[in-house]
């Protein structure tokens, strides 16, 4: 009595005992991959786990792997060493080349928001020099007389004298000299 | 500059000054006195110095003293954009440009 009691305790304890052991199990396997000391203890039951999880976290590494995310370098630390781990099983090595194509879409999402920054930074330098220049080629221009002319950037505008000039008008009839001045020379 | 333009328009180019400064008030008017050559304003539009890429060089909001040498085929032969606030260019320097046009 006294011993199947005791057996009964024995095992009554032993299944309460092997319930929190799952439970820490589950946290072990996450720092068994990252610590390859523990490598022993899984056994092949967590090495389906440890399969499985790699392929999501080898996922999350590449994705980390070419932004350089702070919260992503530490998802990315466990399946490096989950994957050195595993480099024994010699299985999984092809499964970070089948998920590098998976990872484009999401880098450039990523890459998408540092570039924007540098983009508005081309945007600001380029002088107003070009465009108007080239805007200006189309205006009045008969294309068949002269093949390939940059044309002034045309104006009309009052005089202090009262009539008002077009520099187009002076077109084939004599050069002009534009000069912007100040006030005084 | 009354003669400086004299000897520019003896070559018979036409001289176009363009001004951006205020030349509704009496500066304007003192301006104009005496200068046979037409005097233009842009009434703060900066479309014009702008087109030319002369606007706002020295971040005054004025066009930059430079000169565009307009040949007659409407493209511009040559120029001289002022990089600083006294760009000037001697009129000599213009005749001698208008004259290497050639068909001019």
């Amino acid at each position: 009595m006294l011993v199947v009691i005791a057996c009964g305790s024995e095992s009554a304890s032993s299944p309460s005992n092997n319930q929190p052991d799952t439970v820490d199990r589950q946290p072990q396997a996450s720092n068994e991959s990252t610590s390859p000391d523990s490598d022993s203890s899984p056994g092949g039951n967590n090495d389906s786990y440890g399969s499985g999880s790699a392929m999501t976290d080898d996922e999350k590494s590449g994705e980390s792997g070419e932004p350089v995310d702070s919260d992503d370098l530490v998802i990315g630390a466990t399946p490096i060493a989950s994957t050195g781990s595993s480099g024994s099983s010699a299985q999984q090595p092809s499964s970070p080349k089948p998920s590098e194509p998976a990872q484009d879409p999401s880098t450039s999402e990523k890459q998408d928001s540092e570039p924007d920054s540098s983009g508005s930074e081309d945007a600001d330098p380029p002088p107003a020099q070009v465009d108007p220049l080239a805007a200006s080629q189309p205006d009045p221009d008969p294309p068949a007389a002269q093949p390939v002319v940059d044309l002034a950037p045309d104006f009309h505008l009052a005089s202090v004298q009262g009539p008002a000039h077009r520099l187009s008008d002076y077109r084939g009839n004599q050069p002009v000299v534009v000069v912007f001045y100040r006030a005084f020379w | 500059m009354q003669s400086n333009i004299d000897s520019v328009r003896s070559t018979g180019a036409e001289v176009l000054a363009i001004s951006t400064d205020d030349l509704n008030g009496p500066a304007g008017l003192a301006a104009s006195q005496g200068f046979e050559f037409p005097i233009l304003y842009t009434s703060g539009d900066p479309s014009t110095p702008k087109d030319y890429g002369v606007f706002n060089l020295h971040g005054d909001g004025l066009a930059s003293a430079s000169v565009f040498l307009i040949g007659t085929d409407g493209a511009v032969a040559w120029e001289s954009i002022g990089e600083r606030y006294t760009h000037q260019v001697p009129a000599s320097e213009i005749v001698k440009q208008i004259n290497n046009l050639g068909g001019a």
